[in-house]
């Protein structure tokens, strides 16, 4: 195949020369159009194959945009259907092309609006639209009420922090769009050196773990890195982190436990020692399902309580029995000792 | 210490003391309605804190010069008064919890001196036993370059036999110290911690050894001492660099001019640790393990506590058994613990430190 112009108009429409903002449509070389500018791509998604039989057996559909620059053209929208008529073999496209020097701004929604109209942007598109809408608006009013109209965030809460995924390094970037990280998450990790960054995200992913636990053991091996002058990377690298990660023979649920204890007892020795101690005696006591134990909050306080459940005098009275009991144990001792 | 700039209230634009202190601060000044403006100009800078250390507001105080030591229901305080003067310092430990206690920070200077001196009156009109101390907002001796209130105290409390004052200080500035009746009623007191720490987290403050020096000329002009081991900060080795401070103190100065000896571990609210790990990205100390106490702080595992303050304590006994030696925010548990005894044995911890102040400082309490 030669070329194909397959948008449904006639090849020859133009527009009119003496207006910027128009486009007028025309056959344009492929190499004549610069796949690296990634100024007004939104699309995250980088595959085209679900688009080549498509585009083969009933041409483009839909034309895509151009815009002039010093070399040739950019793309403004249907950075994957050109990218699935390169795959295609095809030498020219039929595409509707914008003059250097058209509005910006304009252009600029056009493109946000090609893919957000079309179905809802995920995290980091949403970030590359608020940037360009920003970087491209003549004053704030009027990127919101743009923002507003294509559906984008508008919230000053959300907007400075959604702007800022986009420029996050790509690994924490596909960790959003893998779904392993949320916003808040990605942000965190942005603060960190970019290799840092890298090897969290993998470590996220492997253990598959929420953003409740992410936060735990991302402070947990951020603080134990800084106390003892590692980097995070070395500490996920070490062996008893390796050991744990790399033993497929466990469930990813005692894996992720695992982890954490192992994590927590390095950030905390000694309360993670007095933990297990006082486990260890309370097991000890052998108290039953109907007696619980309770120490005072982080052993600050001096207090414990003791919670007793029955339904009635005889549950009562044995219960009574029960205590009477571990009153005499060596192992109350211990507790209370301290 | 850099003042880069003075406010005045306008107010007390024609205060003696304003006009003083101005005269011997040689730097620009302006004056404001109120201290919006002045927060204003500090809350904007990139480090409020830092800019903070860098203005001198001079004011008025128009509440309370005494108020209670900000204790807690759930430890033993000392229950000492504090003299309110003036707030913020210009030195820089990373764990000052002045960093988070006013919004925002800032060196204020209270001018009303006559005022202060009104309610000192009434407060020494009492004739109990009074343990009155500065250093709680404040340095005690960071205002020593601009005003005179130092001598002004010292010589109100040398004029009674009841109370002492207590200037806390991690400065060596006593020359104007010297040659003061003070009748020793005023106790000088020395911040100490070990080299390394004083180094690394007590930015801008005078060395262990500066420390002591001022300390050893105070007890030579007369001036009972104190000496307060707070924070406590836990890291590898400290122990023994506890230890050598010790050691370096009772070769500085005798056991028989002291009159307490306070311990208190490292313990700091929430918001701390994110202003240390933002103004001082170094500092390793909020990285030990602390819980959150009963009353909010983030404190050391009460047995890592314990253990210290056993091992510091009985360092001390081993150079001064007779020296009395407290412990700042602690429970009964620590106490007991630490030291062999609960405070309510002994009559309570302020009877203790009022009998060691009569003691030390020849108070006769009526």
């Amino acid at each position: 195949m030669d070329s194909k112009s397959s948008d449904g108009q006639p090849g020859s429409e133009n527009s009119s020369p003496d207006s910027d903002s128009v486009a007028h449509a025309d056959t344009v070389a492929l190499t004549e159009i610069n796949a690296k500018d990634a100024t007004f791509r939104i699309t995250t998604r980088r595959q085209v194959e679900d688009l080549l039989d498509t585009i083969q057996s009933l041409g483009l559909l839909h034309p895509p945009v151009l815009i002039e620059d010093s070399s040739g053209y950019s793309i403004v929208c249907g950075f994957r259907r050109i990218a699935a008529c390169r795959q295609l073999g095809w030498k020219s496209i039929t595409a509707r092309i914008h003059k250097a020097g058209a509005d910006r701004f304009e252009i600029a929604r056009l493109a946000i609006a090609d893919n957000a109209l079309q179905r809802p942007l995920n995290l980091v598109e949403t970030s590359r639209a608020l940037n360009l809408l920003a970087d491209t608006s003549p004053d704030q009013q009027q990127f919101k009420e743009a923002a507003l109209s294509l559906g984008l965030p508008i919230s000053p809460s959300v907007v400075p922090k959604a702007r800022e995924i986009c420029r996050l390094a790509l690994p924490i970037q596909d960790g959003i769009l893998s779904g392993t990280i949320n916003m808040s998450m990605a942000l965190e990790l942005g603060k960190l050196d970019a290799a840092v960054a890298t090897a969290l995200v993998g470590f996220f992913i492997q253990l598959k773990v929420g953003l409740n636990k992410q936060r735990e053991l991302l402070l947990l091996l951020t603080e134990i890195a800084k106390r003892e002058d590692v980097s995070i990377q070395q500490l996920i690298a070490e062996k008893p982190l390796q050991n744990i990660l790399q033993n497929t023979a466990i469930d990813r649920a005692v894996q992720r436990q695992n982890i954490r204890s192992y994590l927590r007892q390095r950030r905390y020795p000694a309360i993670s020692k007095a933990e297990a101690d006082y486990q260890k005696r309370v097991r000890q006591l052998n108290l039953g399902k109907q007696i619980q134990l309770v120490p005072p909050k982080n052993f600050e306080g001096t207090t414990y309580a003791l919670t007793l459940h029955f339904e009635n005098r005889q549950d009562l009275s044995n219960l009574n029995k029960r205590i009477e009991k571990i009153l005499g144990h060596p192992a109350l001792g211990e507790i209370l000792k301290r | 210490m850099r003042i880069s700039k003075l406010f005045i209230n306008q107010q007390i634009a024609d205060h003696p003391l304003a006009r003083s202190i101005r005269a011997r601060l040689d730097v620009p000044s302006e004056y404001v309605q109120n201290a919006r403006q002045v927060h204003a100009a500090v809350a904007s800078a990139p480090d409020p804190v830092q800019s903070g250390k860098e203005i001198l507001y001079l004011t008025r105080n128009r509440g309370a010069f005494f108020k209670r030591c900000p204790g807690t229901r759930h430890y033993t305080c000392c229950d000492y008064q504090i003299l309110h003067f003036g707030t913020f310092c210009y030195m820089d430990c990373t764990y000052c919890i002045l960093q988070t206690y006013f919004h925002p920070p800032i060196l204020e200077y209270f001018v009303n001196h006559e005022d202060l001196m009104a309610e000192l009156d009434t407060v020494l009109a009492g004739k109990t036993v009074l343990r009155i101390g500065t250093g709680e907002f404040t340095d005690s001796l960071i205002w020593e370059l601009w005003t005179d209130l130092s001598k002004l105290l010292i010589e109100r409390f040398a004029a009674q036999q009841h109370a002492v004052l207590e200037l806390k200080t991690k400065t060596t500035a006593i020359e104007k110290l010297q040659n003061l009746n003070h009748n020793r009623k005023t106790i000088t007191a020395w911040s100490l911690n070990t080299s390394r720490i004083i180094r690394t987290e007590e930015r801008a403050t005078a060395r262990l050894s500066a420390r002591l020096k001022a300390a050893a000329r105070c007890e030579k002009w007369g001036y009972p001492l104190a000496f307060h081991f707070d924070p406590l900060i836990i890291y590898d080795g400290c122990e023994q660099a506890y230890a050598r401070v010790i050691e370096s103190l009772f070769s500085h100065v005798s056991a028989e001019n002291i009159a307490w000896i306070s311990l208190g571990a490292l313990r700091f609210v929430p918001s701390v640790k994110t202003v240390i790990q933002k103004r001082f990205p170094d500092s390793k100390i909020v990285y030990a393990e602390f819980i959150k106490g009963p009353d909010g702080k983030m404190r050391y595992f009460k047995p890592l506590r314990i253990n210290l303050y056993r091992k510091i304590i009985a360092c001390i006994r081993n150079h001064a058994p007779d020296v009395v030696v407290y412990l700042c925010m602690e429970d009964d548990e620590v106490w007991q613990k630490a030291l062999g005894f609960k405070p309510d044995d002994i009559g309570g911890l302020p009877h203790m430190l009022d009998m060691s102040a009569a003691r030390v400082c020849h108070l006769k309490p009526i």
